[in-house]
């Protein structure tokens, strides 16, 4: 739970907000993206303004915050469509590693080593903490064999997290990224950026690679990706406060047939239905932020990726209406419109998109377990 | 999820374990059967709930016999009242003209009809729409013209719900037809056995009578009976409007429909559905219950947003919208279950309601076809979908 004020979020809102304004123009989107390294352009001031630190507890060596803050910084960095791996990198590798106590996570938070996490494969993710990829003990090191798939900004990363089975218990390696038994396939996703398809091929590891096995790695595992669902809930708010922005913005300036677009009804019609939508993924992030430290972890899991599933159903929905709404404009590649569409395809598809989530949901029922 | 103070959820398990214990069984049968509630259902349940608890009028101020609730005890009463199978609290009396009278109303005015509203010995129902006059309120044309110490009415009222059995109507009448025609509204109390008073049954989509015409021919009010000032009346409807904003998304009635469609789910046999169509359901309600999660943390924001006073003014629009097209939905997976026998409506079966021990299939499938029909009106009423997203798209392109 965060242990910082309004007032803090309030100070920290202030200063994100001005950094993504004065750096991220939409216009200079190509130029950025020519530029970014590994590193990304940004990524030391990022650590020197504390943010790769926030969403962390103080214990761990963070900066007090939790999930709240998370959103935040995923809302502004959703808003201007910003290509840092913050998500992967300090939200989820991060929420993975603090659990575990490693020294990476010291690295991390600090914005010398980028670390991404390999977990998820291709039996879709149907139990959050499940994998295939087999690690076995030989001798004094481990041997990995396995595949893990759709790694977002698995390109930007020194060390990979990799999840594995080792003595049929889940495990976590640390794994470097240049590795010679590692085949990284980057592919370009829908969002413009890249994920990569990984191959272990009998990875040879040493004692020290191992960062936890058991209860802990399963744990780490799944509150890992459960936080980073409800965070990405930030993201898409972020999104859906600035389609409903720039599509009103668009419906008062834009005339046709010798009116403004705002006065044809069935156009308002369609933007009230984007502002309903961005009031419902409000609620829902502040809904995750309330069961995030619920010790039911049923319903935890449940709540989360009910709401990452809706949420990401209504954004997309509310995206297309934008691209709609602004005509021959809103499906140019100049209009941001356009790109957050494309962005929240690929948030939709980021640990489970909205149909797996729902078909892990309808399969709880038949477990038996109803509402209090 | 909301957080609930020690003493509100000791205050949450009581309601749930007084209802649990109270409410009488006929009637906890015709709400888990979908079947319709009649006027003795609800006064009986509103008045176990007064008598024993003073729940029913528990949101009104202390001074005038309630219990001063906040939003969120409201809230909690509302939500468990649905989720233990009671009966909806009708508003007419006890959320609308109550309010209404000790906020605009005259001593004496509050102390001849509050008593009465709480102990359920007046009936009251609401005369707003008219023939012209649906969502676009304002356009009303039943008139008030003033005589002495009478006003004389003169006009119609339509879906005067439950005017049938009312023994008073709180009416909007125009007075005044000079200025824009959200001035020269009036509200007026209105005795249902007045002279010139007649009431015509209009038979809804669902072939049942909840609701009715009611026609006005000279119709004398006293000037007695007038809340606030001659022209007060749409500011008085405004301020019903926003009374309503904490129940308006209802979302503990939808809970229970969920929960109801997930226990039948699994103890379902195979000569119900097929394993193919038993999946297909569950993934159907897996996204309905997603969207309701989403709606009822929706409504609890709005709540909490209307007691910090931060409402930007058009949330509850926004609640109406879900909340009544989610209902929609909800109907319809509860009819597709019901399989071939979906077109089975047997209406005498819903308006008498007995308990039947072996019910037919088309008997049980009855209900869902009444909660369909019945739920294509609830994106009309209380200000049409339209009108609602009318109203939220100005705010975005004020």
């Amino acid at each position: 739970m965060s242990s910082l004020t309004e007032d803090d979020r309030r100070l920290i809102e202030d200063s994100l907000r001005k950094f993504v304004e004065d750096n991220y123009a939409f216009d200079e989107r190509e130029r950025r993206q020519k530029h970014n390294g590994k590193f990304g352009t940004h990524w030391h001031t990022f650590a020197e303004l504390g943010w790769l630190a926030l969403p962390f507890g103080e214990e761990a060596g963070g900066l007090g915050g939790g999930l709240e803050e998370a959103q935040l910084m995923m809302k502004h960095f959703g808003r201007g469509l910003i290509e840092e791996p913050y998500l992967e990198v300090a939200v989820m590798a991060g929420k993975v590693l603090e659990q575990l106590g490693s020294e990476l996570f010291m690295l991390l938070i600090a914005g010398e080593s980028q670390v991404i996490l390999a977990h998820r494969e291709r039996a879709s993710i149907h139990s959050l903490e499940d994998c295939a990829t087999s690690a076995v003990a030989d001798g004094d090191s481990f041997i990995l064999n396995g595949s893990k798939t759709a790694v977002s900004q698995a390109g930007a990363a020194d060390y990979l997290l990799v999840s594995a089975l080792l003595d049929a218990e889940p495990a976590i390696f640390q794994v470097p990224v240049d590795h010679p038994s590692l085949r990284v396939c980057e592919f370009p996703t829908i969002d413009s950026r890249y994920a990569a398809d990984i191959e272990l091929d009998s990875v040879v590891l040493g004692q020290d690679a191992l960062l936890a096995r058991g209860h802990k790695a399963a744990d780490a595992l799944r509150h890992g990706v459960l936080f980073t669902l409800a965070a990405l809930l930030g993201e898409l708010s972020g999104i859906a406060d600035e389609l409903v922005v720039q599509t009103s913005e668009f419906l008062q300036t834009r005339e046709q047939f010798g009116s403004k677009l705002f006065q044809f009804q069935a156009l308002q019609h369609k933007l009230a239905d984007m502002i309903i939508g961005a009031e419902e993924i409000k609620s829902l992030a502040w809904l995750v932020c309330g069961v995030i430290t619920n010790e039911d972890l049923k319903t935890r899991e449940k709540v989360i990726r009910s709401a990452k599933a809706r949420a990401a159903v209504i954004v997309r929905k509310m995206a297309e209406t934008a691209v709609q709404l602004h005509g021959g404009m809103g499906v140019s590649d100049e209009m941001v419109v356009s790109h957050y569409l494309r962005r929240v395809v690929a948030v939709d598809a980021f640990y489970g998109d909205s149909q797996s989530h729902y078909s892990w949901l309808s399969s709880q029922y038949a477990s038996g377990d109803l509402m209090q | 999820m909301m957080n609930l103070t020690p003493e509100e959820r000791a205050f949450q398990q009581e309601v749930r374990d007084f209802i649990r214990e109270n409410l009488p069984a006929d009637i906890r049968y015709k709400v888990d059967n979908d079947l319709l509630l009649k006027k003795h259902d609800h006064v009986r349940w509103q008045k176990i709930l007064q008598d024993n608890k003073r729940w029913y009028g528990g949101s009104w101020p202390e001074v005038f016999g309630g219990l001063g609730w906040s939003l969120t005890k409201q809230y909690i009463f509302q939500q468990e009242n649905a989720l233990g199978g009671a009966p909806f609290i009708i508003p007419y009396g006890v959320t609308m003209v109550g309010p209404v009278l000790y906020t605009f109303g005259n001593d004496e005015q509050k102390a001849r009809y509050l008593p009465d509203i709480l102990d359920n010995s007046t009936w009251w129902c609401q005369g707003y729409s008219e023939p012209g006059a649906g969502s676009d309120l304002a356009s009303l044309r039943c008139s008030a013209r003033r005589e002495g110490d009478e006003y004389v009415i003169n006009g119609t009222k339509m879906w005067t719900t439950q005017a049938q059995y009312a023994d008073m109507m709180h009416i909007l009448v125009r007075t005044d037809d000079s200025g824009k025609k959200q001035q020269g509204i009036t509200f007026l109390l209105l005795d249902m056995k007045s002279p010139g008073v007649s009431v015509s049954p209009i038979i809804t989509i669902d072939g049942l009578h909840h609701t009715n015409q009611t026609f006005f021919d000279e119709v004398r009010v006293p000037v007695a009976n007038r809340v606030g000032e001659e022209g007060d009346g749409w500011k008085i409807a405004r301020f019903l409007l926003n009374h309503e904003r904490t129940s308006i998304a209802d979302t503990g009635a939808k809970s229970r429909a969920v929960e109801k469609i997930k226990r039948r789910l699994q103890q379902s046999s195979t000569e119900m559905f097929s394993e193919r169509e038993k999946m297909l359901f569950e993934v159907r309600l897996a996204e309905l219950e997603s969207q309701l999660s989403g709606l009822a943390a929706m409504e609890q924001r709005v709540i909490a947003g209307d007691q910090a006073g931060t409402l930007k003014g058009y949330e509850p629009s926004a609640l109406k919208v879900r909340a009544s097209e989610l209902l929609q939905d909800i109907s319809v997976l509860i009819t597709d279950m019901n399989g071939s026998h979906k077109l089975a409506y047997d209406v005498a079966r819903v308006d008498q309601g007995n308990l039947i021990k072996h019910p037919t299939p088309a008997q049980l499938a009855s209900g869902g076809s009444y909660l369909y029909l019945y739920g294509r009106c609830v994106s009309i009423y209380g200000g049409a979908n339209e009108v609602q997203r009318n109203i939220i798209a100005k705010f975005a392109l004020a």
